[in-house]
């Protein structure tokens, strides 16, 4: 996936110096906050007590997007960002657990944005919805868990605004959501299940340069 | 107290009644055995690897009033008696076929297949069982640190003594493994131990609460662990040493949970989920292990399940109350007996050894004591097994 992005990317810039005129493409370098508000229905499994619960914890990480403007107003948005490391812990009546662990996520989430007012405005407005698809991998358990996750794909959405400094650079900040839910199998001596719905709220700064 | 949690056993019975053919592979024991043969058996014999749920008189000779001569009170962990007999038995003698001790004895000295004193009978002594045997640790329950006590020969053994006798496994064995009841009760009663040190500790401030419940965590880990160790060395026994050496016909049973017993229902409410949980991950392990062997499968946990949930349709009148009676025993072994063990329990009417509780009934009570069956009992539990033969095709 980087791979393709990073060639669209040189060949974007190609583009850009053979031709004058603006391409369509904008890239965005930024940061994006993942703030979690996880939800499951609780774990369950052989000597499980009641009430147990897992919690993930927030992750920040720096992110890049690729834009290209279908229309004036329309664009087509493809986010990424290096896979943040998220802490997991102990919840509910296993909160003496505290840190269980740890899991990465890759999430790419590809959004079609509409983008207000016109486009020669300072500050534009947008609003995205799209798609995203998250993959879990490198889990990692104190507690000596072979933890899997299962890989979600949900819808997406975001809003945000857009200043141009000029016609080449802009900065923007944006928050997105998504649905992203997993099932979640912990083996170790036991075998413990879950649904985790992580419901993201994403906070992002980035800057954007159009070619 | 309230730092004992409530370790619940939710997840098995979905995991378990999800289970069918090869499951989803990331979810251990989710599978279920395959290949087992589905063609009518020609058996000759019972051979049969457990504890003392399958001990068909090990221990005899410990129960003899005139010792070490006879008569005996008993020799097998139910209301022992002529007819007192216990499920192996009952399997055997529906086949047709005999079954006698593989060792008696107690107190460190045994005797290997008494029954060949009897030529014709040479061949019988396939009845491994014993009482406090478990599955790979010699240091069972009821023997001594001295050797003394019970010999509780453990299965791995079992199965190694049956193979210097008998060299192979044949298509005319029908073969039972039913073990670990006591590496479960080994690991519940170490985690026991730690969790009360843990409680003293917490009572005195020296742990707090988190700390506490961490320890008492770690400690139920630890026997988790220590029963899936058992689960999956049984599971390789039943795989090198059985099904590798011949073993054609291989029943395995999994573990009833011992909670509902008469000794479960003295346990304190916080600890009876951590023995669930130990039966519950030995049967999950077993099961995850067993997967796409030839093996039958017995769920023995839910036959008994069944059995307490609707005593009435087993023609069960009392399932909470050990027929023998502790005090009885206790005169009748001249103090020697005090916890009222069913291996010492004579149900024969109108004898002077009978240590039947005035009024108990060996058919409609389940139990004999805190944890073995009424001859009854054996009997629901040989009619349930012999059923599961029959829709396996293994039996007619």
């Amino acid at each position: 996936m980087k791979i393709k992005l990073y060639s669209c990317l040189a060949m974007a810039l190609v583009a850009s110096g053979a031709q004058a005129q603006s391409t369509g493409f904008k890239v965005k370098l930024g940061v994006s906050a993942i703030k979690l508000d996880v939800k499951t229905p609780g774990l369950t499994g052989i000597g499980v007590p009641p009430g147990a619960d897992v919690g993930v914890g927030d992750a920040t990480t720096p992110t890049l997007d690729v834009l290209y403007a279908l229309t004036p107003n329309i664009s087509a948005e493809l986010a990424i960002g290096i896979p943040p490391k998220h802490d997991t812990s102990g919840k509910g009546s296993v909160a003496f657990l505290g840190k269980t662990g740890s899991v990465k996520q890759f999430a790419p989430t590809f959004f079609v944005n509409y983008h207000f007012l016109d486009a020669s405005s300072t500050i534009r407005p947008f609003a995205g919805l799209g798609v995203n698809y998250t993959k879990f991998f490198d889990a990692t358990s104190t507690l000596g868990q072979d933890v899997q996750l299962s890989r979600s794909i949900g819808l997406a959405w975001q809003l945000g605004a857009e200043y141009a400094f000029d016609k080449r650079w802009s900065t923007s900040i944006s928050v997105a959501g998504a649905k992203v839910k997993s099932n979640l199998v912990a083996t170790a001596t036991t075998v413990q299940r879950t649904t985790i719905d992580f419901r993201p709220i994403v906070y992002s700064v980035n800057l954007g340069y159009s070619f | 107290m309230k730092i004992i949690r409530h370790w619940a056993a939710a997840g098995i019975a979905g995991l378990l009644l999800s289970a069918c053919g090869g499951g989803d592979p990331t979810v251990a024991g989710s599978g279920s055995p395959s290949g087992a043969p589905t063609s009518k058996g020609s058996f000759t014999a019972v051979v049969s690897f457990g504890d003392s749920l399958s001990d068909v008189g090990a221990y005899t000779p410990a129960t003899a009033t005139g010792i070490p001569a006879a008569p005996y009170l008993g020799g097998k962990f139910t209301t022992n008696s002529a007819t007192g007999t216990v499920w192996v038995e009952n399997v055997a003698s529906n086949l047709g076929v005999v079954i006698t001790p593989a060792e008696v004895g107690f107190n460190g000295a045994s005797a290997k297949c008494p029954a060949a004193a009897t030529p014709s009978l040479a061949g019988t002594c396939t009845g491994y069982g014993q009482g406090g045997s478990r599955v790979t640790n010699p240091a069972g329950i009821g023997k001594n640190a001295d050797g003394s006590g019970a010999l509780t020969v453990p299965m791995v053994t079992q199965i190694a003594n049956h193979l210097t006798r008998f060299t192979s496994f044949k298509d005319t064995d029908l073969i039972f493994v039913y073990g670990g009841n006591n590496d479960a009760f080994t690991q519940f009663g170490i985690f026991s131990a730690k969790a009360t040190q843990i409680q003293t500790d917490a009572a005195a401030g020296k742990l707090t609460a988190d700390q506490a419940n961490l320890a008492l965590f770690n400690a139920q880990s630890a026997a988790q662990a220590e029963m899936k160790l058992a689960a999956q060395q049984l599971v390789g026994y039943i795989k090198t040493q059985i099904l590798a050496k011949g073993g054609k016909y291989v029943a395995v049973l999994n573990l009833p949970d011992s909670t509902k017993t008469p000794f479960g229902s003295t346990l304190p409410a916080s600890a009876k989920p951590v023995l669930t949980g130990l039966v519950d991950v030995f049967n999950l392990w077993l099961r995850d292990g067993l997967t796409n062997q030839p093996v039958l499968l017995v769920d023995a946990n839910a036959l008994v399940a069944d059995t307490y949930a609707n005593p009435a349709t087993y023609g069960l009148t009392n399932i909470t109350t050990p027929a023998c009676d502790a005090t009885k025993i206790n005169a009748l072994t001249g103090g020697k007996v005090t916890d009222g063990s069913s291996l010492f329990c004579n149900s024969t009417t109108g004898s002077p050894l009978n240590g039947l509780t005035t009024g108990a009934s060996v058919t409609t009570w389940l139990f004999a004591d805190g944890v073995h069956p009424t001859t009854g009992g054996h009997k629901l539990f040989s009619d349930a097994v012999l059923k599961q033969l029959r829709t396996a095709g293994w039996i007619n």
